[in-house]
């Protein structure tokens, strides 16, 4: 991996070019070439103990597990022969007789690795007849985990993880043989900040996320690529929602779970629980209408409120939760109008060596690139995004958020926002990376976003600077290659 | 006048099925034979046994302990091909089998009658086993079964 040495290797007949020392299922992949794997994890130490990605090399005698062998030059590998077909079926089998057949009630069906391997290798019946080994069933291992031991296949990604990359070393596997289950050490409970990969880790339904147990069938959920806002390192995440009321009848909910997107210049495969689980401000708590002091109103009543501040020293709070685009339309905006413009943000939190900072904003950096300052002042008029204790100070208040809270009865006038999973957009995260996020609902209520309320502002005022999201995002980049030339 | 001859033929067989019917209807009345003859069902009064395979109603089934069989899985709502299964579904804590459904319902107004979610049921939780044909409504909200009435059904309706 580290030597950068290129060797070509024969895969399947196709010459395959790739660097000395790659592990062969990897180097099979980015060929195109997938080689069944349960145990192997890209992010994760490879153990090679599932016999699942067995191939055949020219030259050895018997078959080789693919995650343990680095590759070497001339190295001519089959990945589908008869006696592969075969051995695959017979360690599908293996599993299978302690594994309980109860997908039905498992979350993980649908995405099940075992479950589609069975379908894509196996199709045979079981042959063992005796009695199933009990395991413990529905262990809670704290936060949102559940662990199902007879569903477990004991391919120690958990183990691994813990181990390896969060370095804090939870869990174990305990008894031998057909006994053997993954279990706490003695008084420990997983309680780190990125237990919710384990979730996504397990190739089976051995772990399951509390949070989203028994809530949805998977294939309901449609994915949406988005990037997770909760710190400013721009995570790289999918937003799964149903909104079909066919399928999605009882509950109001539309988000319902976050899952980590693979991006090996930011997260690699991981998210934090902290923006795993914080995606419930999309769908509670929202503000739906236009409120002013806190009745609700219409949009055509708020152009006749807002006209109220022309002539009037205005200040306006930007936010670093606004997209890049909405953050130059406001900007643009402000100067023309001859207000003052700066910009509020979330206090620091912690950090962490793994992905977290400080910055619990996503889109601090745009702020600070477009020569924002984080100021208050003493104008009579505040026109606040997002943060409501921005607007304290000043006498008539404007306030565009996107969920509830206590108080709303003393702002003048509070417009509903949209939240970043029902609009698009892009951020930049601390490291200056621009990065897209997808629109994967439609905004809840009357709620519009940022971009569209500047073009309520604008019209108010009889100004004609029309909401065009690709001038700005042009305009934008022309900004963020004057900041990175510097 | 070929026309004609045609009409008084064709009424020739009517009358000849009306008087073969009388007669066998006749000697039934009487005791004497046990052909009825082609007679038209006194429908509310009486019922022809439904064959086994005829699809109606449907019904959830229990298991001996008395929980639902049902475990929530979605399949049948999943294979519904006018989706009008509609389910919603929670953590039974106290049972071995960690799911059951806190809602389920069907919606008769919509269904099909094809049978697909009964096929696809991995637990034999749902039938369409209970023959009796009326099903008409004044109202379409009377045809939407929850667990209610989906588990409420006189015994021997379903032969």
């Amino acid at each position: 991996m580290s030597s950068g040495k290129r060797v070509k290797i024969i895969i399947d007949g196709r010459e395959v070019e790739t660097v000395a020392g790659t592990l062969l299922i990897k180097a099979a992949e980015d060929a195109g070439i997938y080689i069944p794997r349960l145990c192997y994890h890209e992010g994760l130490r490879p153990d090679g103990n599932c016999r699942m990605c067995l191939v055949e090399v020219e030259g050895m005698r018997k078959p080789v597990p693919a995650c343990m062998t680095p590759v070497k030059e001339g190295m001519v590998v089959k990945t589908d022969t008869p006696a592969l077909r075969e051995h695959r079926k017979k360690v599908l089998e293996f599993i299978l007789t302690t594994h309980p057949m109860d997908c039905p009630i498992c979350d993980q069906a649908g995405e099940c690795v075992l479950q589609d391997y069975y379908f894509t290798y196996s199709l045979e019946d079981r042959r063992y007849k005796e009695e199933r080994e009990r395991k413990p069933k529905r262990v809670y291992w704290g936060k949102n985990l559940v662990y199902d031991a007879e569903r477990c296949i004991l391919c120690r990604r958990c183990v691994r993880f813990l181990d390896h990359v969060t370095k804090t070393g939870e869990l174990g596997v305990f008894e031998r043989g057909v006994h053997s289950y993954i279990g706490l050490f003695d008084g420990r409970k997983i309680e780190n900040n990125y237990s919710g990969n384990l979730v996504d880790l397990c190739p089976v339904g051995a772990i399951t996320d509390l949070d989203f147990r028994f809530k949805m069938r998977v294939w309901f959920l449609e994915r949406t690529p988005s990037v997770c806002p909760f710190c400013a390192r721009g995570c790289n995440i999918e937003i799964h929602t149903n909104t079909n009321p066919l399928t999605n009848r009882f509950s109001r909910q539309r988000v319902f779970r976050i899952k980590p997107r693979k991006n090996l210049q930011i997260n690699r495969w991981w998210i934090c629980d902290e923006g795993r689980y914080s995606y419930r401000f999309i769908d509670e708590n929202r503000i739906l209408r236009p409120m002013i002091k806190g009745r609700e109103t219409t949009w055509e009543a708020v152009s006749k409120k807002l006209r109220e501040i022309i002539g009037r020293d205005v200040r306006v709070y930007l936010s670093a939760w606004m997209s890049n685009e909405e953050l130059v339309y406001w900007k643009r905006l402000a100067d023309f109008l001859k207000w003052k413009a700066s910009f509020v943000r979330k206090p620091d939190g912690d950090e962490d060596a793994l992905l977290r900072v400080k910055d619990k904003n996503p889109n601090t950096l745009t702020c600070k690139i477009l020569g924002l300052e984080e100021e208050g002042g003493q104008e009579e008029v505040a026109v606040v995004f997002h943060f409501p204790w921005a607007g304290e100070k000043h006498s008539f208040k404007i306030g565009i958020f996107t969920n509830s809270f206590e108080g709303m009865e003393e702002w003048d006038l509070i417009l509903p926002a949209a939240t970043f999973a029902e609009k698009e957009g892009h951020w930049t995260n601390f490291q200056g990376l621009i990065q897209k996020f997808h629109q994967a609902l439609q905004p809840l209520g009357e709620s519009r976003e940022e971009g569209e309320i500047g073009e309520v502002f604008a019209s108010a005022f009889g100004i004609h600077m029309p909401w065009e999201r690709e001038a700005m995002e042009r305009e934008f980049e022309k900004e963020h290659r004057k900041w990175s030339g510097k | 006048m070929r026309l004609f001859w045609e009409a008084v033929k064709g009424l020739g067989v009517t009358t000849k099925h009306l008087v073969r019917n009388l007669w066998k209807f006749s000697l039934y009345y009487v005791g004497l034979s046990k052909d009825k003859g082609v007679v038209t069902l006194e429908y509310p009064e009486e019922r022809r046994e439904a064959f086994p395979r005829v699809r109606l109603r449907h019904r959830l089934l229990r298991r001996e302990d008395g929980r639902l069989r049902c475990v929530a899985c979605y399949m049948c709502a999943t294979a519904c091909p006018s989706q009008c299964i509609y389910i919603e579904a929670e953590e039974d804590p106290d049972h071995p089998l960690e799911k059951r459904p806190k809602q389920f319902i069907i919606d008769l107004g919509k269904c099909a009658y094809c049978g697909f979610c009964v096929e696809a049921c991995p637990e034999d939780a749902l039938r369409m086993d209970i023959h009796i044909p009326e099903l008409a409504e004044y109202r379409k909200d009377n045809l939407i079964y929850d667990i209610k009435k989906l588990t409420e059904y006189e015994e021997g309706s379903n032969n």
